[in-house]
């Protein structure tokens, strides 16, 4: 059974997004990284924010390579139970997993969005980057809201019978 | 109560298969909510700041400074070094397979990923020479282990991170114990070799070897960089130029140059690598590692409760009432993580168990360095034990072997892993002599 557009649709662009976010983060890291090193290492020089933004590009990078491994259900669990469950009581397990996962990822994303709203009211700046901290502290409601749709569309996938990743690697 | 019930959701959660991570986060949630509420902007804030950390950047650079120098063709160049000189020795594409992986190791800092780069290539070679599948597989899951021992080590920048332990120094404790495994692993390769009827390459003159060996030294300079920039070089001082010796880079400074020396050698000397290959290469490993952050940043959030809740601190003054020795106490932590080896992998065994046991080992005297080995070891072991043995199922989505069938052929180098995992736990000086001597 196919899925239907919409859905296809928006695991199309999630895809989408995470592989620009992914490849275009983590390149950007690189080159912040690589010219950090070579400034303060050959020319004995450097940007005090160079650092702070590394890290920053890396772990929203990563982030979004986390929401891609939940598309592929690729996040490392211990599935004995299900793995040798007969088909109806699996389903039942995956689909539990699932919800339960899905479950605390929108709380992470309420929890993130309700730091990032402290951080606002506050009016913090980033002494490194000279950001405003609400910004940097954004990736964590972004990236749960895009790991809880991953989790949603795989909620979908399981109880309409359909094949996800974590399925045929087990099968 | 408490801990019970935050013990009770996280095995729940475990039993029903939701991932390592939601467990981790999910059980303290649950409980939290119920005993011992965390303000909900705590939560939203550790979760970032979790991971807010330049040391842990090391992961994802080395993890793509590997992948580079698959795509980029110098795991090729290095199992052709390791074949021109050793290969025809009896056994020779057997030893070539653990010396490519000891070479890869150092460089890597994955064991699955050393199985995969090395086994895809020398798998079907080990076929063709005629060595059996069961001594083929057993060569390249066991050898491949080496990957987290030597330096650079994904597990070791991990456990450096929980436990604020140096990364460096971690780096240099694994490398004695490293040679030595993969010493056993070449002697068991040899061993194994006997009774195998395989073709044996030509011994090559060292005027056949040197186009191979200069074809291979772009390749071999990586390792060397990545160790002199670590480790730094003796002081000097020429006048001009002068030096005061100790670390050039920081780790995650040298994962970054791995991974920009990947790819210059990758596109300009072997002409293998280009810009869209290399990010293809890094968008399919990043997987991998976003699976390890989210990870980190639960366990984390995990490991800030269970102290908060002085879990690890009751740990501690049970494990002193029982006046256990250090030799015990390091019997039961190999015990325990050889059981947790079974069912989990490396990255998730630290984050979770190490929180917990660390206080009590430091209450008892132990070296966190040599801890941080002896755990490494144990992680070894079960990458290459069923059910959950990553180096296992690398190996059987290279054959196409069932699991078992793997985990069969690994078992008589697994003897190896076994007596290293002892000499270790009992002889601290192994990973502690080189430390102490450098730092």
């Amino acid at each position: 059974m196919n899925r239907p557009a919409w859905l296809q649709r928006i695991d199309d662009t999630l895809s989408w997004l995470e592989s620009g976010l992914i490849g275009g983060l983590t390149a950007l890291a690189f080159l912040t990284g690589s010219s950090q090193v070579i400034l303060r290492y050959v020319f004995n020089t450097g940007f005090a924010w160079s650092e702070g933004m590394f890290v920053l590009l890396t772990v929203a990078a990563m982030l979004a390579a986390g929401s891609r491994a939940a598309r592929d259900d690729a996040h490392v669990r211990m599935d004995l139970l299900a793995q040798h469950a007969a088909p109806g009581p699996r389903k039942a397990l995956q689909l539990t997993a699932h919800l339960l996962t899905l479950g605390l990822c929108v709380y992470f994303c309420v929890a993130g969005y309700t730091y990032v709203r402290f951080s606002f009211d506050m009016e913090t700046i980033a002494p490194e980057t000279g950001i405003a901290e609400w910004k940097t502290w954004l990736l964590i409601p972004l990236s749960m809201a895009a790991f809880s749709l991953r989790y949603a569309i795989l909620l979908i996938d399981v109880w309409c019978d359909r094949p996800t990743a974590y399925k045929e690697v087990r099968e | 109560m408490t801990t019970l019930t935050l013990l009770l959701c996280f095995f729940g959660l475990i039993i029903v298969g939701a991932p390592i991570a939601v467990a981790l986060g999910g059980s303290v949630i649950a409980t939290s909510m119920l005993f011992a509420p965390i303000p909900i902007e705590v939560i939203g804030q550790k979760l970032f700041a979790n991971l807010d950390h330049v040391t842990l950047m090391a992961v994802p650079f080395f993890f793509f400074s590997a992948a580079l120098m698959e795509t980029g063709g110098m795991v090729r160049r290095l199992i052709d070094l390791a074949n021109a000189l050793v290969g025809h020795w009896r056994g020779g594409l057997g030893l070539t397979t653990v010396g490519s992986c000891t070479l890869f190791a150092a460089i890597s800092g994955s064991s699955p990923a050393t199985v995969a780069a090395v086994g895809r290539i020398l798998y079907p070679s080990l076929l063709k020479e005629g060595y059996t599948s069961r001594y083929a597989l057993g060569a390249l899951v066991t050898a491949g282990s080496i990957g987290i021992l030597i330096p650079p080590s994904i597990p070791l920048i991990i456990y450096g991170f929980v436990t604020e332990t140096s990364v460096i120094r971690l780096f240099l404790a694994g490398v004695v114990p490293g040679l030595m495994y993969a010493a056993g692993l070449l002697f068991m390769a040899r061993w194994l070799a006997k009774g195998q009827t395989h073709v044996t390459t030509q011994r090559l003159s060292w005027q056949e070897r040197w186009p191979v060996v200069r074809n291979a030294l772009p390749s071999l300079s990586l390792p060397v960089f990545l160790l002199v920039g670590i480790y730094g070089l003796p002081a000097f001082d020429w006048g001009v130029l002068a030096y005061e010796g100790g670390a050039i880079f920081t780790p995650t400074e040298a994962a970054i140059m791995g991974c920009l020396l990947a790819f210059v050698v990758g596109k300009w000397w072997y002409r293998e690598l280009t810009v869209r290959s290399a990010l293809t290469a890094v968008i399919r490993t990043a997987p991998s590692v976003g699976m390890i952050f989210f990870i980190t940043t639960n366990a984390l959030l995990f490991a800030f409760f269970i102290t908060k809740m002085g879990i690890p601190q009751a740990v501690t003054e049970f494990l002193l009432e029982m006046k256990l020795s250090k030799e015990a106490f390091l019997m039961l932590i190999n015990i325990l993580l050889t059981i947790v080896g079974f069912f989990l992998e490396g990255v998730p065994t630290i984050l979770m168990f190490v929180p917990v046991l660390f206080p009590a080992a430091m209450a008892l005297g132990i070296d966190p360095v040599h801890l941080g080995i002896i755990i490494v070891l144990n992680i070894e072991l079960g990458l290459v034990t069923p059910p959950v043995g990553l180096n296992l199922f690398v190996g059987a989505g290279i054959s196409g072997k069932p699991v078992v069938e793997v985990f069969r052929a690994a078992l008589p180098w697994m003897s190896v892993t076994v007596v290293m995992l002892l000499l270790v736990t009992y002889v601290p000086s192994l990973s502690l002599y080189l430390p102490n001597l450098l730092m």
